[in-house]
């Protein structure tokens, strides 16, 4: 141990162990004063106190002023510290070390032998571990014996290292006292000597085996005066950041097998560094993963070091080495084998096209960009393909997946998995979205000439969804995907999909509510013109889609059109080219045949309904009301069917099926949505709680730093002035606020239509 | 003797037959011409050799402005959008042929083949840069399933239009006559 003192004058000198500053006779007493005063204010009643290191005696100078102390034992292993105690120190130590009740223990307090529930009060006033054996002080196996040796009530206060320079050792030290079953109070204090070092301001850590609090702190009530520090201020020192008492939490613990503390106090960046061994990783990053072993060594010492031994690797032909000890692999063991095959493919892989591709992508880089540069300043958009929308692109999401049955048709095989290639050779067998996706084949099956030419049929003796069968049907495939309950057929025809058990036929400006297991026309419908306008705005929509992407083929094909019959990629893509023509030309045929809404006027929601599909309401009283062409209205209960005229006939089962398969749909959509929603909104409320920490923890740091308006905080990936932080944190909580509640209506209407659909389920089923 | 060695100088020089003025303008020293005489004629040639390679210089710059010029304006649209026909016209026949003709008369002397090299590796690099910078820009609006052999594609593409492009180019400038200069 190599003891320094620097005497200034007569009366101020600074004392060093092992070059680390132990005290500045100008400023001591704020140190010794935070970490004596505090702890013997929290305990109860103190009488016996103890004191490892701290052979200054100016720990003990506090401990004695205090009011009842009866006795102190004090454990310093080093004479010569104790020496200077008694004699350099003396004055400013009050003579301390010749108090009658102070008892002085030259030993290594980590070995010596402590009384069970013994003390009031422990000091751990330890130096600054440079060594892995002084670091033995810090673990938690110590801290363990002096909590047995703490009374009940007992209280303990411990030197600990920088929180501003060496977070990750404090984090630790606080870890390591709480894995001993100890609560504890860290804070941080500034000493000006220490600064003047380098040192940071200076963290101490209050523990108990009782809860301690930043309350406890700024209500200290001490009976002695103070010199330096006015102790209700050091609870502005013990405010951390979440992240920060996070880390208390998460920091590993120092403990007798595993010194990390040593490690974390002289690489202070350790943790924030991490490598991936998927890649091989650049020089730079390797060196930052060389730890520092002591503390007088500096990174820049040891990466120049390193830096002279990579030098001299790199002067080795690497190749050769590997190919030359791969020749004598048979003295080698196994292991270092594989791993120099590795080395050896990972050489031959990337080193060579590394150096040639190198040198020739820069210069084709720099062609390249002039070019672009000239292309784009004569016309920038056609040059850069600005606003592409893009056609098979698997990223893009539409949520469709939870609907991919369409709700309706007959599978006719098993399920095709989704692809975004479904323009080229799957084109056909399965309907598409503009996206390329590709979904199972289904069937509906209805007759066409039959449901063109006998439309007036509703009017008939089967009014009400009387299940007429056609007299032939035929199997009809969609072909194009427009939305979630929307497709085109193959004939043209449009189907919206209700439930498993009905769809919407709409072509020829009428629309027909059908059977999907049998085909039968159950009820024709009012063409609400609104769903036409749809439709058509739809289909129009997604042909421009598609011209767009049929253009952009275009352009690569008159490229590489040529190649087509030595490229089988070309060759996919002039197929794909040529399927998306197909699909523009049948849409814009399907678009045609749509025609206009044979009805005028959209309808409107009856007082206290809901709309079950187009035309058909669920009224209040859980009857069901539907439209028919001309504007004409039946209302159902589920027994029996009364026209607008006041006739009544019987409902057939068939329709009774269909409305409730679509009132079940309904239930279960509801049910998806509200879920979803749900999730939403838990989602934000703990965002809501965690910005309201943030702007806390802001509003503290404004109050702590009030002389500094321009206080900086961590905002994001920002730092920003602490004012501006609190009014963008107030903002972005603002807002979040106010997506809850519309979430939180949502969920509530949904909540409402829900309890309605159900009770028409259940009065439905019955 | 030496009048005459001297006007054979001249008549070289205006003709643009540089050997031929050295060899005068040598035999001129060796009979003991007047030094006035054969400096005056050393200057003449020098001023001749640099308003050549002055010219050449200044071809060449134009070769590589009409490629640039030529392509750039090109791109403004796909092959698609000029039509095919004319796409090929211009690309592969129009904007070589102007290219052969400057690049060709940029080279010196009676080599066909350097005039043809010259012109052809002009035009090949222009016309190559422009089908990967087209082609690249026309790839990345759409998607495709398999991107494997993009890079093949381009770089076939690539070369028969550079071979084409080239050929052409080259054979116009290789049938392209310039007076000779000292190289």
């Amino acid at each position: 141990m190599n003891l320094y003192l620097h005497q200034r004058t007569p009366e101020s000198f600074s004392f060093y162990i092992d070059g680390n500053l132990q005290f500045d006779s100008a400023d001591e007493a704020i140190y010794h004063e935070s970490l004596a005063l505090p702890v013997l204010c929290l305990a109860t009643q103190p009488k016996r106190v103890l004191i490892c290191g701290g052979g200054d005696g100016l720990a003990l100078r506090e401990v004695l002023r205090f009011p009842g102390i009866q006795e102190v034992v004090l454990i310093d292993c080093s004479n010569d510290v104790l020496d200077l105690g008694r004699n350099q120190f003396a004055e400013l130590n009050d003579q301390s070390l010749s108090d009658s009740r102070v008892t002085i223990v030259v030993a290594d307090a980590l070995n010596y032998a402590l009384p069970t529930a013994y003390f009031d009060t422990i000091i751990c006033d330890f130096t600054f571990p440079t060594t892995l054996e002084s670091a033995e002080g810090f673990s938690v196996e110590w801290y363990e014996k002096l909590a047995q040796a703490l009374s009940s009530g007992g209280k303990m206060a411990i030197n600990a290292v920088s929180p501003q320079n060496t977070f990750d050792a404090f984090a630790c030290l606080v870890s390591t006292i709480r894995a001993a079953n100890l609560q504890t109070l860290p804070f941080r204090v500034c000493i000006p000597s220490f600064r003047d070092q380098g040192y940071g301001a200076w963290g101490f850590i209050l523990a108990s085996k009782e809860r301690l609090t930043i309350r406890q702190l700024q209500n200290l009530s001490c009976p002695i005066s103070t010199q330096q520090v006015e102790l209700s201020a050091l609870a502005r020192g013990a405010h951390f950041t979440a992240a920060q008492r996070y880390q208390f939490h998460v920091a590993p613990v120092n403990r007798a097998g595993d010194m990390i503390l040593q490690r974390l106090l002289v690489n202070p960046e350790a943790s924030n560094k991490s490598l991936n061994f998927d890649t091989p990783p650049e020089f730079p990053n390797l060196l930052q993963q060389i730890e520092v072993s002591h503390p007088y060594h500096s990174r820049s010492m040891i990466e120049t070091l390193a830096e002279h031994v990579a030098g001299s690797l790199q002067s080795i032909d690497l190749k050769k080495l590997v190919s030359e000890l791969l020749k004598r692999a048979q003295s080698l063991p196994r292991r270092i084998l594989d791993e120099l095959e590795v080395l050896r493919e990972y050489l031959s892989r990337t080193v060579l096209d590394l150096e040639i591709w190198g040198k020739w992508a820069t210069r084709l880089f720099a062609t390249l960009l002039i070019v672009m540069t000239i292309a784009n300043s004569i016309s920038p958009d056609p040059a850069f393909a600005k606003g592409h929308s893009g056609l098979g692109h698997s990223s893009f999401s539409r949520g469709f997946s939870s609907h991919e049955t369409f709700g309706g048709g007959l599978p006719t095989g098993p399920r095709a998995p989704m692809s975004g290639n479904g323009f080229r050779s799957n084109y056909g067998t399965g309907p598409v979205d503009v996206y390329g996706y590709h979904y199972p084949p289904r069937i509906y099956i209805y007759n066409n000439d039959w449901y063109g030419s006998s439309y007036g049929y509703s009017s008939g003796s089967n009014r009400g969804g009387g299940g007429h069968q056609p007299h032939q049907q035929l199997q009809h495939k969609p072909l194009f995907v427009l939305d979630d309950d929307l497709l085109a057929m193959d004939n043209g025809d449009f189907v919206v999909t209700l439930s498993d058990k009905a769809f919407l036929l709409v072509s020829n400006g009428k629309v027909t509510l059908m059977d999907s297991t049998t085909g039968a026309v159950i009820q024709p419908i009012y063409a609400e013109p609104k769903l036409f306008d749809q439709i058509r705005q739809e289909v129009n929509n997604q042909s421009g889609d598609l011209d767009t992407e049929i253009r952009h083929r275009r352009d690569w094909l008159s490229w590489t059109g040529w190649t087509a019959d030595l490229i089988p990629t070309v060759r996919a893509d002039n197929l794909e080219y040529l399927n998306l023509q197909d699909l523009k030309r049948r849409l814009g045929v399907a678009g045609k045949k749509l025609g206009e809404s044979s009805d005028h006027g959209s309808l409107e929601v009856p007082n206290g309904g809901i709309e079950l599909f187009v035309g058909c309401h669920i009224l209040a009283d859980n009857r069901v009301q539907i439209y028919s062409p001309g504007g004409k209205y039946q209302t159902t209960d589920g027994i029996t069917i009364t026209g607008s005229d006041g006739k009544t006939s019987k409902i057939s089962p068939q329709f009774k099926t269909v409305i409730v398969s679509v009132i079940k749909k309904m239930v279960t959509e509801t049910q998806q949505d509200m879920d979803s929603d749900r999730k939403d909104l838990q989602s934000l409320q703990q965002e809501a709680t965690a910005t309201q920490m943030d702007l806390s923890e802001y509003q503290n740091l404004q109050m702590q730093n009030s002389y500094d308006p321009d206080y900086e905080v961590d905002y994001g990936t920002d730092s920003i002035p602490v004012g501006q932080a609190i009014q963008k944190t107030s903002q972005d909580l603002a807002e979040i606020q106010r997506e809850i509640q519309t979430l939180q209506l949502s969920i509530q209407t949904s909540e409402q239509h829900l309890a309605r659909f159900q009770t028409a389920l259940h009065s439905w089923s019955e | 003797m030496s009048h005459s060695e001297a006007q054979a100088a001249r008549e070289a020089i205006a003709q643009g037959h540089v050997d031929q003025a050295l060899h005068h303008i040598n035999n001129l020293t060796m009979i003991g011409g007047h030094d006035a005489e054969v400096q005056e004629l050393q200057q003449r040639l020098w001023h001749y050799n640099n308003s050549i390679n002055k010219r050449n210089l200044n071809l060449q710059f134009y070769a590589v402005g009409c490629a640039v010029l030529g392509y750039g304006l090109l791109s403004l649209e796909s092959p698609a959008g000029w039509g095919l026909p004319m796409w090929g016209l211009l690309s592969l026949i129009g904007i070589p042929t102007m290219v052969g003709v400057f690049a060709g008369g940029s080279v010196t002397g009676n080599s066909k083949s350097a005039r043809f090299w010259r012109s052809f590796t002009i035009t090949a690099i222009a016309i190559a840069v422009y089908t990967l910078v087209g082609m690249l820009l026309s790839r990345s609006k759409m998607d495709s399933a398999d991107k494997s052999l993009d890079i093949a594609i381009f770089l076939l593409v690539m070369i028969v239009h550079g071979i084409v492009a080239g050929v052409v180019s080259g054979f116009t400038g290789s049938l392209i006559r310039t007076k000779a200069g000292a190289n």
